[in-house]
């Protein structure tokens, strides 16, 4: 049965860029007979048909400005459809912002009833979840004080514990999952996911696509000037990710022609670079299996990292050292030609060093490479943090950090056997 | 008849968010007197304190004043004018003081005007302790006639919530509408019978060649002075209200806050991306 009905649903917002905001703007207006009204119509939402099934999970990815919380928001009912028609079935709570409604100068056990009313419920369903929201936000001790008294982050505990204690049929999640510390991120993504199970329709938007992929079934992708997709989960994030990176790779390539130069790298990546000059990387490339640059990988697949140089003053110890870190800041790899032990011989004024890994282990994600040229006693010639970010993309669906070669074969072990590591991934 | 079954529809929800009116209510009332322990004596000193200005105005700098007990006589009136007042500008910023609240949140939006009326109304009958120990120093007696005291302030709270909801719903889209409502409401103050009597008005008067009851066209045109009179005649003069005109008043005031009801609803759904 379908909780959530929406038919051919179009959303269009309308920029009056001089429409008057005030009854002294409309005098004058009509007054001074300038009846130029520029206006911008954009659509957000174009044709929508979607179908959500009771006990489902469906994330909404896209980029910004795609529409994803203006669908929220039009199933809520906080706006209203240009065109088509939204049903609902069952009593939806939407988690569009957390502690709406919260007054300062009220304690923590008024605004609990005060936010649980604007989200619908009486004050009886209120008192008996009461104990359960003041413990899972872990504020026994301030429950009693007035909220100004609040940190932050205590009163967006509160908010989410609210929320999470609803018990409504259909929960709208807008992004509210990146509040918190990580402890309570964790409490709050292990929440949602006993919603699921526990059969609620849950419509999650999020950018966080890793939780989206462990935690819905299927996604819908909204995009500007493309129709909306549905599937998979993890199709659709893997067919986000390469809609992302061949637009960065578009940007790339116009930046590079505009400014004239040959590879300036991914500029979405936050860069910080140190060093004292003597010698610096002038270039690094992702090569791929086919022999060509590239900013992404299939996982299990060769890759070369060319490390290009320039010399501007001749020093005699020089390290040349990589490391990569996944999206989240997890440190996953770190070498350099010390640590291994290669001897790199007298440096010309213009070079490369590469690394060949005969297969990348990382599972599909996003990660981004650091490169550093030092001396052996850590002192940064030219240290690159990061340098570009790159992603790792699969169709298995393997979880953690990085891939082992490895088989699955039924029967005893057998012993002695030797030949065992031969791996097909 | 869609058009009015909306409206059906619309307060029937309304009806299931009488939880949230009332604590919405209670909200108003205790940050207003949360923050000082004065809070609740300064919202009773404050009328007093403008009845003591008028006092000294229209007692001893203006002295051929013929009311009797003129203090009480002011405070019958000045006591429902200050809830029209309050309840009128609180109204019209209602929306777009909670406008994080109507973006982030459903409900039904006119929750938000219904309770900033409400509130300023328990706030108004606890001014009225004041008045009813005045009426007591000044030994004016309570007469029977104190029990149309309840269909007088349902009057007006019809009329006040239904020019809320219209202000409310205009102030979203002109947001100067506040800056107008304290200009009109400064004038509408002299043009109802608070610090005079609605009896001098003069039923004769000849403007540019045109013969006026003035006295008459107040009652008609000013459902305030109908409103404002009833309390005093019920409250001072211990008579009967006269109800040819208050039921009038009484009509038109539902019929305003009909109007105001269908001009919010049809508006509202707009709220969520224009304010």
């Amino acid at each position: 049965m379908s909780v959530i009905c929406l038919q051919n649903v179009s959303k269009k917002f309308v920029i009056h860029h001089d429409r008057p905001r005030s009854f002294q703007e409309l005098l004058i207006r009509t007054l001074g007979r300038n009846h130029n009204h520029s206006r911008e119509e954009f659509w957000v939402l174009r044709d929508l048909d979607l179908e959500v099934e009771q006990g489902e999970t469906l994330g909404i990815i896209g980029s910004n400005g795609a529409g994803k919380s203006t669908l929220l928001k039009l199933i809520a009912g906080i706006i209203q459809p240009t065109t088509g028609k939204i049903t609902v079935k069952g009593r939806l709570a939407a988690l569009l912002e957390l502690g709406a409604g919260f007054h300062p100068d009220l304690t923590g056990r008024e605004n609990v009833f005060l936010s649980g009313s604007i989200l619908g419920l009486t004050a009886r369903e209120m008192r008996s979840r009461f104990d359960e929201i003041v413990s899972f936000a872990e504020l026994e001790k301030f429950i009693d004080m007035p909220l100004r008294y609040y940190s932050s982050g205590m009163q967006v505990r509160l908010g989410f514990s609210i929320a999470a204690c609803l018990d409504p049929d259909i929960l709208l999640i807008d992004e509210v999952l990146a509040v918190g510390d990580e402890a309570f991120q964790k409490k709050c993504l292990a929440r949602i996911d006993e919603f699921c199970r526990s059969g609620k329709t849950i419509l999650l938007v999020s950018h966080n696509l890793e939780a989206v992929k462990q935690l819905c079934s299927r996604v819908l992708w909204l995009e500007t000037n493309q129709p909306a997709m549905k599937g998979p989960a993890v199709e659709m994030v893997e067919k986000y990710r390469l809609h992302v990176w061949e637009e960065e790779a578009k940007k790339r390539a116009q930046d590079a022609s505009a400014h004239g130069s040959v590879n300036q790298d991914t500029q979405s990546v936050s860069k910080t670079r140190w060093g004292s000059g003597e010698i610096i990387v002038s270039d690094v490339r992702l090569i791929n299996r086919a022999g060509l640059p590239v900013h992404w990988i299939q996982c299990g697949d060769p890759l070369t990292i060319e490390i290009h140089y320039h010399v501007q003053r001749a020093v005699p110890d020089v390290v040349f050292g990589i490391a990569i870190y996944r999206s989240d800041g997890l440190w996953c790899y770190g070498t350099n030609t010390e640590i291994d032990a290669v001897d790199l011989g007298p440096l010309a004024d213009d070079g490369v060093v590469c690394v060949d890994f005969p297969s990348l282990g990382l599972i599909a994600g996003e990660y981004t490479l650091d490169v550093a040229l030092h001396d052996s006693d850590g002192h940064a010639y030219d240290y690159w943090h990061p340098y570009c970010a790159f992603s790792v993309r699969s169709h298995i669906q393997d979880v953690g950090v990085y891939r082992p070669a490895h088989q699955w074969r039924i029967g005893e072990r057998r012993a002695g056997d030797a030949k065992e590591g031969k791996a097909h991934a | 008849m869609r058009f009015r079954s909306q409206l059906i529809v619309r307060f029937a929800e309304l009806i299931r968010y009488r939880e949230l009116v009332k604590n919405l209510v209670v909200r108003d009332l205790k940050a207003r007197y949360k923050n000082s322990i004065l809070g609740l004596l300064w919202s009773l000193l404050n009328p007093l304190f403008t009845m003591l200005v008028f006092t000294i105005v229209f007692t001893f700098m203006i002295p051929n004043n013929q009311i009797s007990k003129f203090p009480v006589f002011l405070l019958c009136a000045l006591l429902p004018w200050n809830f029209f007042q309050a309840a009128l500008t609180g109204c019209t910023n209602s929306i777009v003081e909670n406008a994080t609240l109507v973006k982030k949140v459903y409900f039904p939006r006119e929750v938000l005007p219904l309770s900033t009326v409400l509130s300023n109304f328990v706030n108004f009958l606890l001014a009225l302790i004041v008045l009813f120990a005045m009426l007591w120093a000044f030994r004016i007696p309570l007469t029977r006639q104190v029990f149309w005291l309840p269909v007088i302030m349902a009057t007006q709270l019809a009329f006040t919530l239904g020019l809320g909801l219209i202000l409310a719903t205009t102030n979203v889209f002109y947001r100067d509408t506040g800056l107008i409502l304290g200009v009109v409401l400064q004038a509408w103050f002299f043009l109802t019978p608070i610090i005079y009597p609605i009896d001098i008005l003069p039923t004769q008067r000849s403007i540019l060649g045109l013969n006026l009851n003035v006295h008459r066209l107040t009652y008609i045109l000013n459902p305030m002075a109908s409103i404002i009179s009833s309390y005093r005649v019920v409250l001072y003069h211990g008579a009967p209200p006269a109800l040819n005109f208050m039921f009038r008043t009484l009509f038109t005031s539902v019929a305003v806050l009909m109007l105001g009801y269908a001009i919010f609803s049809h508006y509202s759904g707009t709220f969520g991306e224009e304010v």
